[in-house]
């Protein structure tokens, strides 16, 4: 087993002897960490940028912002999704500007140059005069393609370095949580209407952790989980979860436990009502017949939360969310937050899962304003109090190998994973072995 | 329904729940609502969403009247960190209008302004609220608050901590 060099940016301190894992914490404030990571993390990483029910016919199309460069997104007549850089090659103006839809071309509002959404071609000047017949005889001017754009189980990931390894060896052992998600639903998944933009005070790495630290869940979250034991008819649901969290190589990691607050896919609790009952059993049984008990188990029982190195997160837990956060400098983070849903979803369980959903992490929920709460918080702290050290020691071993260890799911060990990919790549590592 | 609900009697009633609202007496503005009452605040950056339903799209916040209640309990624990201490807020209303009735309740639109100030910042939350109003034993109640915000993405605001 390779271990990965340690140590390389003087950031993370890892002392295995007194079993410490600290994080400086100008990471989360120093303008020049914020361009390393830029120019880095993500420019060299893969990067999620959407799911296949987001263009589903040839023409749809999306834009959003990924890694700080705007892109549009859209599917050709050959079922390929392809991403370009929404901006027109003649003066740099923005040339799309709904947030989705479905088109064959797009015309630049400023001079009115047209492309081809599919094929990125320019079609049209508006004027031909003044420029030679053969002007864009090399596509010079055709829409700029993001060099790489691959798909994982219908997530679509870019990549602007093109001499990146494939996604599918980028994702290392993140593809068998990947799988565990795609596999609920036989008929695939899809982004339900509805999702969110959203820009809140502090460091983005702040979201990251928080996002596969089940620790603070007790504590920060206690208001919740008494809303939940109401609702379980007065059971202490913190005190029923057991699980682990693992690195998965490459700075990818998860937490998987077993919590009885209920699935849409596929765990029946009273609160849901006895006419969905049948409705969750079927659902189970059927994924007993594709997986058989134990997978069947691990899929509809369990809930997970997944990091994709170095900022997609899923959480597969009371409903299904995909979200990716970006910086906005130092101390401002961006987030897009998608709740999925399985397609053809019974309308009950549609609703059952939304309704689980937003109360726990939409942005009005009972927890996630809690949860930014904590990152302004914590930026305050890191932004007005002396230099200090983060510490990501919890369930740390002398002898564990950073990128794959595995421990309690309070514990840490999937977030040293995390960090340790993070310090090798803002330390210079070229590539990335799995 | 008995009687019809005059605009002035409406907006009486909304200043009532606006200052309810400031002045963090949540239990008394639990009260407003009946006990089919709902409290909906839909996805920003929509078309419709006057007439967007909870049960396919992700909203904000989609609260039956149970939920209405654990709502509020909630922010009136010190657990409620996001709001703990409570933020001032300020919710101004304006544009009050009547958009009429039907078995389920009188229609009240109106325009609304809330500020909520907490840490050195002022943050506006604008948009449109539509109300389903009836009267209950001679006076308004709330079936139904929808609060829908003129903002295309959570920025600056990132979360809705509060009640709008």
């Amino acid at each position: 087993m390779t271990r990965a060099p340690e140590q390389r940016t003087g950031l993370v301190q890892i002392d295995r002897e007194r079993l410490r894992f600290r994080v400086d914490r100008r990471t989360y404030s120093d303008p020049e960490v914020f361009r390393r990571e830029r120019d880095t993390l993500f420019r060299r990483c893969w990067l999620y940028a959407g799911h296949s029910s987001e263009f589903l016919q040839a023409g749809d199309f999306v834009t959003r912002t990924i890694g700080g460069f705007d892109l549009i997104l859209a599917r050709d007549r050959g079922g390929q999704v392809g991403a370009f850089y929404n901006a027109c090659t003649h003066r740099g103006s923005t040339i799309c500007r709904e947030a989705r839809g479905n088109a064959r071309v797009v015309t630049c509002p400023y001079h009115g140059w047209v492309f081809d959404l599919q094929s990125g071609q320019l079609r049209d000047k508006a004027t031909k005069s003044g420029y030679p017949a053969d002007f864009n005889f090399d596509g010079a001017y055709d829409l700029r393609r993001v060099p790489r754009i691959e798909a994982y189980r219908d997530f679509h990931f870019i990549n602007y370095d093109s001499g990146a390894v494939s996604l599918e060896q980028y994702l290392a052992g993140a593809v068998e949580y990947l799988d565990l998600v795609a596999d609920q639903s036989d008929s695939g998944l899809e982004v339900i209407a509805g999702g969110q933009e959203l820009y809140t005070p502090g460091n983005w790495k702040l979201l990251i952790e928080n996002s596969y630290d089940a620790y603070h869940g007790p504590t920060l979250h206690r208001s919740y989980f008494e809303f939940l034991d109401t609702r379980a008819s007065n059971k202490n649901m913190v005190a029923t979860q057991r699980g682990y969290g693992l690195g998965l190589g490459n700075g990818h990691g998860a937490f998987e436990i077993e919590l009885n607050s209920g699935r849409p896919v596929a765990q029946w609790i009273a609160p849901f009502g006895e006419e969905a009952k049948p409705k969750i059993e079927a659902l189970k049984s059927a994924l007993v017949n594709r997986f058989g008990d134990a997978r069947a188990e691990r899929i509809a029982e369990r809930q997970r939360n997944l990091i994709v190195f170095p900022n997609l997160v899923i959480n597969d837990n009371i409903g299904l969310s995909v979200r990716t956060v970006y910086p906005q400098g130092p101390d401002k983070l961006m987030a897009y937050v998608w709740a999925l849903g399985t397609r053809n979803e019974d309308p009950l369980l549609r609703k059952i899962r939304l309704d689980n959903y937003l109360t726990f992490v939409g942005p009005g929920g009972f927890a996630t304003p809690d949860d930014f709460e904590a990152f302004a918080l914590c930026q305050r702290g890191v932004d007005f109090t002396p230099p200090s050290w983060s510490d990501i020691s919890k369930g740390m071993t002398r002898d564990e190998d950073l990128l794959r260890a595995k421990a309690d799911f309070t514990d840490e060990a999937q977030m040293r994973g995390w960090w340790a990919q993070w310090d090798r790549m803002l330390g210079g590592a070229e590539r990335l072995d799995a | 329904m008995s009687g019809i609900i005059r605009r002035e009697e409406a907006e009486d009633f909304l200043y009532l729940e606006a200052r309810l609202l400031d002045e963090w007496r949540l239990e008394d503005w639990e009260r407003l609502f009946t006990d089919d009452g709902r409290y909906l605040v839909p996805p920003v950056g929509i078309d419709n969403p006057a007439s967007a339903d909870p049960a396919n799209m992700l909203f904000l916040v989609a609260d039956d009247r149970t939920r209405i209640h654990q709502r509020v309990l909630r922010l009136m624990k010190k657990s409620a960190h996001a709001e703990y201490p409570h933020s001032r807020t300020r919710h101004c209303i304006t544009n009050v209008e009547l958009r009429g009735h039907d078995d389920v309740g009188t229609k009240v639109s109106a325009a609304f302004a809330t500020y909520r100030v907490r840490r050195r910042e002022v943050i506006a939350y604008v948009g449109q609220l539509l109300y389903t109003l009836v009267r209950v034993g001679g006076t308004l109640a709330i079936r139904e608050k929808r609060a829908c915000l003129d903002l295309d993405v959570l920025s600056p605001q990132g979360s809705l901590a509060f009640i709008l």
